[in-house]
Formats: C-alpha cells, sequence, structure tokens
C-alpha cells in the first residue's frame, strides 16, 4: 500500500516491520518524530517492544547495547550533537560486536546551533567501526531499515542509516509500505548464538591483553570486508522481495560520460535533474551517488570513475584542514590506478540549500576550463 | 583455581569480547570488605500504631491485590478494622514516613476498605475451638473486652464475656454517634468476632454487683476487667443536678438507642473532647442551635481535629476560653449561663498551657441545655476491693493488664481514663497474650527497641509527589440532617491508588531494585524474598543506595 | 504545513507524484509560515526547496501586506487567499488569477477550531481545487479522510462548502 509519509515517519514504519524488540532514544530535532512514534507503536501493541527512556544518547546507545548483547534486535535514532555524545558507546557496540541499528538525521554540529543538514555529524564517526548508508528518499529509508538490521546481523556489527535533515526527514513523499508479515520471510527474527544468559555464563567486554586485543580488531576489519558482499546480497534478496533494490553506488548516465559528479544523501536526487538538463544540451556528463559509505566500496567506485576523464566532488562536510570527507575517500579509492584529476566542491553546509542551480554551477566549474583550486572549492560562500 | 583461557587456535577465537566459559569459579567475594544485608526494620506507622498493626505488611498485600492476606494481617492485632477504620484518631498517619514528603499514606481509609471486605467476606475469618481447659471470664463488652475475648479464644481458651447492658460494645454502641460508626455496622462486627470463637455471653449481667468478683475468682482461672467509664464527670457548681443540665453521655445513650430527643432552641456543650463533638454534632441533627465551650483554645482541643473540622462545618459555634461558672434560672428553668473569661498560663502535667480565670470577665449565653462533656469516671462498684485502685481507675503494672491480683487483669478506659478505641484493643490483645502466657507457663518476652527508619533513610528519587486520595463524603450540609454516615469509603481503584503511595519504610516489597542493579549479578531472586550471594557480591553497595526503602543494612567485614 | 500535507494527498489520490515540505526552521504556531507542495506527473527528484512555486495560497489576507507572498510565483499563476473581504488589487489581478474564500467562516461554521484560532486548512484546499479545477473534490476529501485526526465529517463538508463557494476575481 502507498501512502504519503514524512521521512522520520519512514523510519519508523521501517522499524516496525522490522520487529524490533528494543528501542532506546533521547529526543533531538531533527529525529524526534522518529521515536516519537515509535514510542506510540509501542504503547498501543503496534510494535511489541519495550521503549526504554533515558537521560541522553550516551545512555541511549548504552541501552541498545545491552539490549543487543542480551540477543535483542535494538535500535535507536539521533541526530548531531546526540550522536556526538554516544561517542564512546558506538564503540562500545563495534567492539562487542553488536547488531546495533541506529539512524542518524544528519544535522549540522553546533555551535552555532543549526538544526538544518549537513554531514559533519556522521563522518566525524567515520572511524568507529559503524556501517554507514545514506539514504536519498523516503522509499529508500523505510527500505533500508530492514536491510540494515539484516546486514548487522549477519556480520555482528552495527549499522547506522544516515538521512538528511528536512530534505527527507520533515518531507512527506509518497512511499510503498512494507510490513512485517512479508519482511518476516526477509528478515527473521534475531537469534544469535552467543548472548547474555544466565543459563550459560560468560563474561562480556572483559579485559583482552596484547595476545589478544589485535585479532579482535583484524576481524572486525574482516566483517567490514565481507560487509561489501553481503550488502549485495542483502540487497538484491529484498529486491526480489519487494522489487525494489539500491546497491552500494548508483550510477547516473555514466557510461560514456566524460564528468561524473560524485554525491550522496539528497542532493544525488536533485543532481539527476541537472544530469538530464546537461544531456539535453549534449554535455556528457554522469553522476555517481555513493550509498555505502562504511565499508567503502572501492572496486565498484573505480569501476565506474576510472572511465571519466574528470571527476567532483561533492561535499556536504569538511574535515577541517584538509577536504571534504568523501573527496579524500574518492582520491584513496583511485589513487596510483589512474590519473584522471579529481576535484572537491564544499556546498550545503547548515542546511544551505543545494538546488539545481547550485549543481550546475558545480558541473560547470567542473566541466570548464576553469582552474580549480587543488584541495578546496567552496561553493556559494559569501565571504 | 584459576582457569586461562587457552583455545587449540586463533580460528576458535569467539568474534566478541568474552570468556569461553563460564567466570563462577572466580568468586569475587573475596574482595568485599563490606557486605550489605536485608535488614528489615520497623516502619514508624506500625510504632505509631497502639496495637502494632502491621501497617507495611498489609498495604503491601493490597498493593498486590491480595486483599485476604491483608485482612488476616490486621486480624492479628486488631480484630475490627471496620470498626478502627472508621473511629480511629489514627496515630500511626501522624508517624507515616510520607507527611516529611508531601502527605501521610491516609491508613485509616485503608483500613476501613479492608474492614468491610472482611464483613463482606465471612469466610475469612478462621474459626477457633476451646481446646485449652482454662477458663476466662471477661467483664465489659467495650472494645477491651471484645479484643481480649477474641484473642483469648483464638489461643483455645473458652471465654464467659460479661455486659451489663442487653447490647454488647459498650462504648461503640452508646458513645460514638451513627454517622460515625452505625449500630448496624457495630453488629455485624460483634457477630464476627462472636462466631470465631469459643465466647459465651452473658449480657444483663454486670460484673460486681449481679455477679460478684469473688464468684468470678472461683470459677474462671483468670478475670479481665475492660469495664470502661460509665459516667460523666460533674462540673462542680451549684444547680448542676437540676433542670437543664445533663451529662453529655446520657445523651448520647440515649440518640444511639434510637430514642426521640429534644434538646432545646440553644444548646451549649462544656467540654473539648471527642465526647463533647459527639454530643454537640447529635443536639445539632436533633435541630438545635449548638455552641462549645471550652475552656482552653482550639489547640488544646483534645478531640480528634477532623471531627472539630467537620463539626465546624455543619454549623456547631465555638467558645474556646470560657469557663462556666454560674447557671442563671427563671421560674426554675435555666436560661442562662455565665461563663468566666480564661487565658493561658503555665504548662501543667499534660503539657498543655493551663488555663486561668481573666479576673472580672465573663460571659453570658442563653441556653435551654447545658451538657457536660469534661470526661468520664469509672464505676467500679462491687471491684474496688479486690484490685488496687489509682483514684477511680484500676492500676496496673505493665501495658498486659497485670494488677496487684495475679488472677485479675483489666485494659481499656477504665485503666487509662478516657482514651481511644485502639488503645483498648491493644490492651485487651495484650492481655489475653499475656494471660495465654501465664497459662502456659511461659516468661514474659524480652522486648527490645525496634529498629525504625525516618525520610531521611529513605531514597527519595523513586518516589514522585502525589495528593492522597479523598475518602467520598456526603456534604456538610447533608450530614447535618440525620445520621447517616458521613464518609462513604474508598472505591476499589482509590484504594489501590492509595496503598501504591506507601513508601514501606524499612521493609522490602519487592521493587526489584536490588537484583536489577547488582551489577555482578549476586542477587538471587526467589520466590518470596531476595537473596545476596555473598561469593560474588563484591560489596559495592548499589544495592543499599538503590533500595527505595532502606531494607538493606550494612555490615563491615571481619566485625 | 498541514495543509501543504492535504494538497499532497489529494493530487497522490489521483495518481500524481507528490512532495510536501514545510519551509525548514524553527516553527511556532501562530507565526507566519510557509509550506510547499511539489506536484509531477512523473517521479519527484528534486529535493530541495522551492523558490519559483507556480501556484499560492495564502491562509491569511493579512500576510498580503505584511510579507512579499507574490516572491518568484510564475505569471499566470493563481492565488487562493482566504479572506472576508474583496481583494482590489489590480496587480496582483494582473499578473496572477486570483480567488477568494471566506475560510475562517466556513470553518467557524463546522466549528473547526475557535474564533481567535481556526482551523481553515481543509476550507482552503477546497476552495483551491474549486477554484483551479486541478484536483478534484473527492480526492481532496479522501485526503481529509485520512488525514484529519477527529471531526473528518465537518471537515470534508467544509471543504466541499469551499469548493463551491470560492470567488474567482480574475484569471479563466
Amino acid at each position: 500500500m502507498k501512502k504519503v509519509i514524512m521521512g522520520n515517519h519512514a523510519v519508523s514504519y521501517g522499524v516496525r516491520a522490522s520487529e524490533v524488540k528494543v528501542i532506546s532514544a533521547y529526543p533531538i530535532t531533527p529525529q524526534t518524530h522518529v521515536v516519537e512514534l515509535l514510542s506510540e507503536m509501542c504503547a498501543n501493541g503496534e510494535i511489541d517492544a519495550k521503549f526504554i527512556k533515558v537521560e541522553s544518547e550516551h545512555s541511549a546507545m548504552a541501552a541498545c547495547v545491552g539490549a543487543s548483547a542480551a540477543g535483542s534486535r535494538a535500535f535507536t535514532a539521533t541526530s548531531a550533537q546526540g550522536l556526538l555524545l554516544m561517542h564512546e558507546m558506538l564503540h562500545w557496540a563495534v567492539g562487542a560486536r553488536l547488531p546495533i541499528v541506529l539512524a542518524n538525521i544528519n544535522r549540522a554540529v553546533g555551535p552555532p546551533w543549526s538544526i538544518w543538514t549537513d554531514q559533519n555529524d556522521s563522518l566525524s564517526q567515520r572511524d568507529v567501526g559503524w556501517l554507514q548508508i545514506y539514504c536519498e528518499s523516503n522509499q529508500e529509508t523505510q527500505d533500508t531499515v530492514p536491510q540494515a538490521f539484516k546486514i548487522a546481523e549477519e556480520l555482528q556489527m552495527p549499522v547506522m542509516l544516515v538521512m538528511d535533515a528536512f530534505f527527507l526527514s520533515h518531507t512527506y513523499e509518497i512511499v510503498d509500505m512494507i510490513e512485517k508479515e512479508q519482511v518476516r520471510e526477509f528478515l527473521p527474527p534475531y537469534k544469535p548464538d552467543i548472548k547474555i544468559d544466565t543459563a550459560d555464563q560468560h563474561s562480556f567486554g572483559n579485559l583482552a591483553g596484547p595476545d589478544h586485543y589485535m585479532e579482535l580488531r583484524y576481524m572486525i576489519q574482516k566483517a567490514m570486508d565481507r560487509g561489501l558482499d553481503v550488502i549485495k546480497r542483502v540487497d538484491s534478496e529484498f529486491e526480489e522481495m519487494f522489487g525494489r533494490g539500491y546497491g552500494l553506488i548508483e550510477p547516473y548516465r555514466c557510461d560514456d560520460a566524460e564528468t561524473i559528479l560524485v554525491t550522496s544523501g539528497t542532493v544525488a536526487s536533485t543532481t539527476r535533474v541537472v544530469i538530464d538538463e546537461l544531456r539535453d544540451e549534449g554535455v556528457r556528463v554522469g553522476s555517481l551517488k555513493i550509498r555505502v559509505f562504511r565499508p567503502f566500496p572501492i572496486e565498484d567506485v573505480f569501476e565506474v570513475l576510472s572511465k571519466a576523464k574528470k571527476v567532483a566532488v561533492i561535499d556536504r562536510n569538511i574535515s577541517f584542514g584538509a577536504h571534504g570527507i568523501f573527496y579524500q575517500e574518492i582520491k584513496s579509492a583511485l589513487y596510483g590506478r589512474t590519473d584522471i584529476p579529481i576535484i572537491g566542491y564544499i556546498a550545503g553546509l547548515g542546511g544551505r540549500d543545494i538546488t539545481p542551480k547550485v549543481i550546475r554551477e558545480i558541473a560547470d566549474k567542473a566541466i570548464g576550463d576553469e582552474q580549480p583550486e587543488r584541495y578546496i572549492n567552496w561553493i556559494g560562500v559569501k565571504i | 583455581m584459576v582457569k586461562k583461557i587457552e583455545f587449540e587456535s586463533y580460528k576458535e577465537m569467539p568474534i566478541r569480547p568474552m570468556t569461553l566459559g563460564s567466570m563462577m569459579w572466580n568468586l569475587t567475594g573475596s574482595w568485599r570488605n563490606v557486605r550489605p544485608l536485608y535488614d528489615f526494620k520497623t516502619s514508624p506507622c506500625i510504632l505509631g500504631c497502639p496495637t502494632n498493626e502491621n501497617i507495611q505488611r498489609y498495604i503491601y498485600l493490597v498493593t498486590e491485590g491480595r486483599y485476604e492476606e491483608a485482612w488476616k494481617t490486621i486480624i492479628e492485632s486488631n480484630p475490627m478494622p471496620a470498626v478502627t477504620g472508621r473511629v480511629c484518631f489514627h496515630p500511626c498517619m501522624t508517624k507515616c514516613t510520607r507527611k516529611d514528603y508531601d502527605e501521610a499514606v491516609d491508613i485509616n481509609a485503608i483500613e476501613r476498605s479492608l474492614g468491610d471486605m472482611g464483613l463482606e467476606n465471612g469466610g475469612w475469618m478462621e474459626k477457633s475451638k476451646a481446646v485449652k481447659k482454662e477458663k476466662v471470664a471477661v467483664a465489659g463488652s467495650g472494645p477491651a473486652g471484645l479484643s481480649c475475648a477474641f484473642y483469648l479464644a483464638r489461643q483455645g481458651y473458652p471465654v464467659t464475656l460479661f455486659e451489663r447492658d442487653k447490647a454488647l460494645g459498650g462504648v461503640l454502641r452508646w458513645g460514638i454517634p451513627e454517622y460515625r460508626l452505625s449500630n448496624e455496622l457495630l453488629d455485624r462486627v460483634i457477630k464476627q468476632i462472636l462466631d470465631s470463637g469459643p465466647v459465651e455471653v452473658k449480657a444483663g449481667v454486670s460484673v460486681g454487683t449481679d455477679v460478684s468478683m469473688d464468684q468470678l475468682e472461683k470459677k474462671y482461672d483468670a478475670v479481665f476487667l475492660g469495664l470502661g467509664l460509665m459516667s460523666s464527670r460533674g462540673l462542680g457548681m451549684d444547680g448542676e443536678d437540676e433542670d437543664g443540665i445533663e451529662p453529655g453521655l446520657d445523651f448520647l445513650r440515649k440518640v444511639n438507642s434510637g430514642e426521640r430527643v429534644d434538646p432545646g432552641a440553644k444548646v451549649v456543650v462544656v467540654g473539648g473532647g471527642n465526647t463533647a463533638m459527639d454530643v454537640a454534632r447529635c443536639a445539632l441533627r436533633a435541630g438545635s442551635e449548638v455552641t462549645v465551650a471550652y475552656r482552653r483554645t482550639r489547640n488544646e482541643m483534645p478531640a480528634i481535629a477532623e471531627e472539630i473540622e467537620e463539626a465546624e462545618k455543619e454549623g456547631v459555634a465555638f467558645h474556646f476560653l470560657a469557663a462556666p461558672k454560674e447557671l442563671v434560672r427563671r421560674g426554675g428553668k435555666l436560661v442562662r449561663v455565665i461563663f468566666q473569661k480564661m487565658e493561658l498560663g503555665e504548662p501543667d502535667d499534660s503539657g498543655r498551657r493551663r488555663p486561668v480565670p481573666v479576673e472580672g470577665e465573663t460571659i453570658e449565653m442563653e441556653v435551654d441545655r447545658l451538657f457536660t462533656a469534661i470526661g468520664e469516671q469509672a464505676d467500679l462498684e462491687g471491684i474496688e476491693s479486690t484490685v488496687e485502685t489509682d483514684w477511680d481507675l484500676i492500676k496496673t503494672s505493665d501495658e498486659t493488664g497485670a494488677t496487684s491480683n495475679p488472677k485479675i487483669f483489666a485494659g481499656g478506659d477504665v485503666v487509662t481514663g478516657a482514651a481511644s478505641v485502639v488503645e483498648a484493643i491493644a490492651a485487651g490483645r495484650k492481655a489475653a497474650e499475656r494471660i495465654g502466657r501465664m497459662f502456659a507457663g511461659e516468661p514474659e518476652p524480652e522486648v527490645e527497641e525496634p529498629k525504625t527508619v525516618g525520610i531521611e533513610d529513605m531514597n527519595t528519587d523513586y518516589f514522585t509527589r502525589s495528593k492522597r486520595n479523598l475518602v467520598p463524603r456526603i456534604s456538610a450540609s447533608e450530614a447535618k440532617t440525620g445520621f447517616s454516615e458521613i464518609k462513604t469509603g474508598y472505591t476499589r481503584e482509590q484504594l489501590a491508588s492509595e496503598a501504591e503511595r506507601c513508601f514501606s519504610c524499612g521493609v522490602c516489597n519487592f521493587c526489584d531494585n536490588c537484583w536489577v542493579y547488582c551489577p555482578d549479578v549476586a542477587i538471587a531472586r526467589h520466590e518470596d524474598e531476595y537473596e545476596f550471594l555473598y561469593d560474588y557480591c563484591k560489596g559495592c553497595l548499589i544495592c543499599v543506595f538503590e533500595c527505595p526503602c532502606n531494607a538493606i543494612s550494612i555490615r563491615e567485614e571481619g566485625k | 504545513m498541514i495543509a501543504s500535507e492535504i494538497l499532497a494527498d489529494a493530487f497522490f489520490h489521483e495518481g500524481k507524484f507528490v512532495q510536501a515540505f514545510p519551509a525548514f526552521g524553527v516553527e511556532r504556531r501562530g507565526a507566519p509560515v510557509m509550506a510547499f507542495t511539489r506536484i509531477s506527473d512523473g517521479k519527484i527528484r528534486e529535493r530541495c526547496q522551492i523558490y519559483e512555486p507556480d501556484h499560492l495560497i495564502v491562509l491569511d489576507r493579512v500576510l498580503l501586506s505584511t510579507v512579499n507572498v507574490t516572491d518568484g510565483l510564475k505569471e499566470g499563476g493563481w492565488i487562493v487567499i482566504n479572506t472576508n473581504m474583496d481583494i482590489d488589487d489590480e496587480e496582483l489581478s494582473g499578473k496572477f488569477r486570483v480567488a477568494i474564500i471566506d475560510a475562517t467562516k466556513i470553518a467557524l461554521s463546522h466549528r473547526l477550531g475557535s474564533l481567535a484560532s481556526p482551523i481553515v486548512n481543509t476550507s482552503i484546499i477546497g476552495a483551491f481545487a474549486g477554484a483551479t479545477g486541478l484536483v478534484g473534490l473527492d480526492a481532496v476529501k479522501e485526503a481529509i479522510n485520512g488525514f484529519a485526526p477527529i471531526k473528518k465529517e465537518a471537515n470534508m463538508q467544509a471543504a466541499e462548502d469551499a469548493f463551491n463557494e470560492v470567488k474567482i476575481i480574475s484569471g479563466k
């Protein structure tokens, strides 16, 4: 059944369909709708889950860690400062190998306070070991929730679902709703081999000396490596059942493109409008959406981009003192294997709109002969 | 025994940071230098109750919906909760820890609800049989006598209950107006008590006159005197035996026996105790305009505050710092009373400030009838020779009611002077227990000072402020027109909600906090208790601090 | 915001692709707010705000004099205004197609909201449908039925009244 629903609620309905057992969260704009609806669903019995109210996001993640360790499917949602407060517990979820799913609604980090979107909150959690999937539509958001649980549980790794504030979170779009009865077939109940169980006693999260620590880290990286295949397989299983698939990346009109714009989130969607416009003008241009950021799909990205003559990366984020973070990832993926120029653009920080006009400006600059700055090209900065 | 984690190859290494086997071998309890232990105290309410009802316990049982057990818990120390739930001055509530937080739990209302349930569910009362040979005579069927008879019968001793009136109940019947305690309800309470065990009733027989103490002492192995106070104390004024003046108790007796009374248009009641309030409110209901005159101020009034408030709401006027001085008659008929104006002086033995006359200042009041309610006295005719007395009261050596005569015990108002129903019940029960020990040849137990708690010992983080559930009652305007019961009692929802307000001071109420918070899973939860697993408890004491009730104490190891 | 959602939903019921969203920011009840609806025959890919709308709905006439409501509005587009008096603005009427409706009166006649804060969402959408003919009354009512938490019937009737009573001042 199709309905017009808000992006935040698309997450909630995805969680409902995934038959989550424990939800623990702390409210924060622009995420609040997600857990607000979930708490209602818990209260009226639509979801058979325990909703744990907590006093902070750190505790929310701690509660998910406990629940997941005890064998429950656990979910939380947050944004910006909330995600940053979780940071320590994000590490814990990875180290303890717990398949928690977190929805992060990308919100710019303060100060200055901002409630609008950019990706610095999630990208500054790049190295903690969470899988990260960036969504561009309400439909994709809803569908990604059960996918995320399936991936997480198979890899025994936590997964972060990421989406833009307002451009998705507060936007109503048509969503083909998934229901738990169908999803159950795709995502069976979580039954881990190992969990906290008083009948089978083990000590968890204990000390590991130099003899063991590195091996445990190695296994996390192995899980990430395996993750690329698992994500692909889970996605195609989902597509088989529901008719919708999203892939690791999504190239658009890239086959004969001389210039490719690399994007993520809602910008990927708007960019396609511009690509069509340019194509109509006879410009050979394409775009590549990066959906899965961790593990980073190096080979898939190389495969698409290596055929182009020029790559432009649009970053709604910045690693201060370096460059846009997607830009760094792309450069690293192509390093030593091709010498095509890669140009980075920073745009849309703190919720500044990335309209077709803005994307066109970036495309024109990238395609044109204008000599780009070596590291950072700021778009629309008024100073 | 220390087991090292070993695996054959790193391929077996679990992905999780975890031990391969149980860590139960690691007896971390040896790290402990202090130990927590379940150490239940006596809730302050229980200490406040003269008969030491296990209030915490029965309220906990109410929260669990275990009403029969709750009622039986009261019956252990009070055979008539339906009565005390209506008329008790509830000193338990004055001690309630919750009053230092928001408002005391309405223990009295909870007791009444349970008491009523006990009357509706006749099967709850266990029956006792005469299995012992010693016989006891109980004189007086007021709260003391009924209580003593009940607890003796429960121990298996056959009891003969003497009452000088035709109907049983004593002060409960003739001293308490219908709007507080109806005779119909009292009949049911008494029947339940009498039916529960080997009690034979001899009504209309006055001990000391109709049957002598000698006869009783010969026929019975012990005698309990719960005679109460039978007559009003006089004012000690000229002309007080003439027309227009009546002892308040006599008036109450008439009203309570259903006699039609007409006290006249203007009534003055002299006194400040519960009898004065009862007389005033009954006169009001008979259509009189009523003024209570009291020689001290409202603060010193011995009546239950609630009774004073209700009387005031119904329209009883109060005149404080006034003592009757002179009665003025015209044609033999009382028309006016002249009162001496008083002021408060130094405190007397009771700790209350003594009223002293303000020289030359008087007040006059028109009056058709003046009721005296300044105290009652015992009637010890035929008795005073067998036991030692103190003024007109029987002297006892301790609270178990032992008198100078080893076979004779006493309790209630006849020992204490005008006191309360619950104190009489307590005296009756304690005497019954004492008599039982005497027959069994058991020594008197040593009483330890009970440990209790206060608000500062509770973890109030676990409580939220809430208002007391108000007992539904009929309006004052409706109340004063008749004798219908004023308080109509809690609904089941109110009962549950009020019971939830109990802090369970010093006693575990199975909230699971200790069990949940223990970071070492060193607490086991059993059917009806928790247990510390000292092999693993590291003595972090989180349980102690997270216990809302202060039911866990700390002891240093090695001491 | 609710009006933009109902409008989107109505078009959705007629098989269109839709999107609805508020002007992103901090909302406060009673303060002027903007919300947008995108409607398309095909899949909507633009995920950004709208700067040049085709049509405009004004929920309170007062906004005409306090905010530049027609900023970016495409010439020839519809403006549907909630007002209890005639709009006599030649510039407006010259550039745009203007329709008016006393949605407040209709809402209150169906006991929707209070005089101080009438709920005009459903009436104004009915008026938009009536004036522009871009979306049918049935679809509007179906959308209202799905959205309104209470007083579904009253809201649907209000939309129908507005649909019938809307007055076209210029254009068409």
